[in-house]
């Protein structure tokens, strides 16, 4: 079936070039950058899930993925205002 | 074979996932990449519903703004702790 290829490759992709471009895209010095970057694996990996029907784990890992993004913006925010050198 | 053959859900939204994601990559302000990231968001939400699991469609339309929100509001205030330490926003 084409389509379930589709989305295999489509999320393979999205992991390799996103894991690149969050170690070494343009910008990515800043931590937001680096932040938003790590969104782009994170859905290729929900493609592949979603390749072999793991209704659950893709369920779990959206939300994760959310409260993932909360943590981390709040420790870079509060990095930030104490000063220190990212 | 007609071409309009492949101008189904699951091609599209791929292709709006890709566009997402090369947007996320290449611009530079942090604005301009939270707008692709909702595009990216979009297309899966796309893909999601192309595979027919509309529950798990409806969580993911209803978690991804909660995370747009929170990449906003984390974007506004690094860009006024950084001006009022005289940076600019990369």
């Amino acid at each position: 079936m084409l389509e379930t290829q589709i989305w295999f490759y489509a999320g393979a992709a999205l992991v390799v070039i996103g894991s690149i471009a969050t170690v070494a895209g343009p910008g990515v010095r800043d931590p937001i950058v680096r932040i938003l970057n790590t969104e782009i694996p994170a859905v290729g990996v929900s493609l592949i899930f979603l390749t072999y029907n793991h209704t659950l784990a893709l369920l779990t890992f959206i939300a994760a993925t959310t409260i993932m993004t909360l943590v981390l913006l709040r420790a870079v925010i509060r990095l930030e205002e104490m000063g220190v050198e990212l | 074979m007609n071409p309009l053959d492949l101008l189904n859900i699951t091609n599209v939204g791929v292709f709006v996932i890709f566009t997402g994601a090369a947007g996320i990559i290449l611009l530079s302000r942090p604005l301009d990449k939270i707008i692709m990231f909702s595009l990216l968001q979009g297309g899966f939400v796309m893909v999601l519903a192309a595979a027919r699991y509309l529950d798990v469609a409806m969580a993911a339309a209803l978690f991804d703004p909660i995370s747009t929100i929170i990449l906003l509001m984390a974007v506004m205030r690094i860009n006024d702790i950084r001006t009022s330490r005289g940076e600019e926003l990369a």
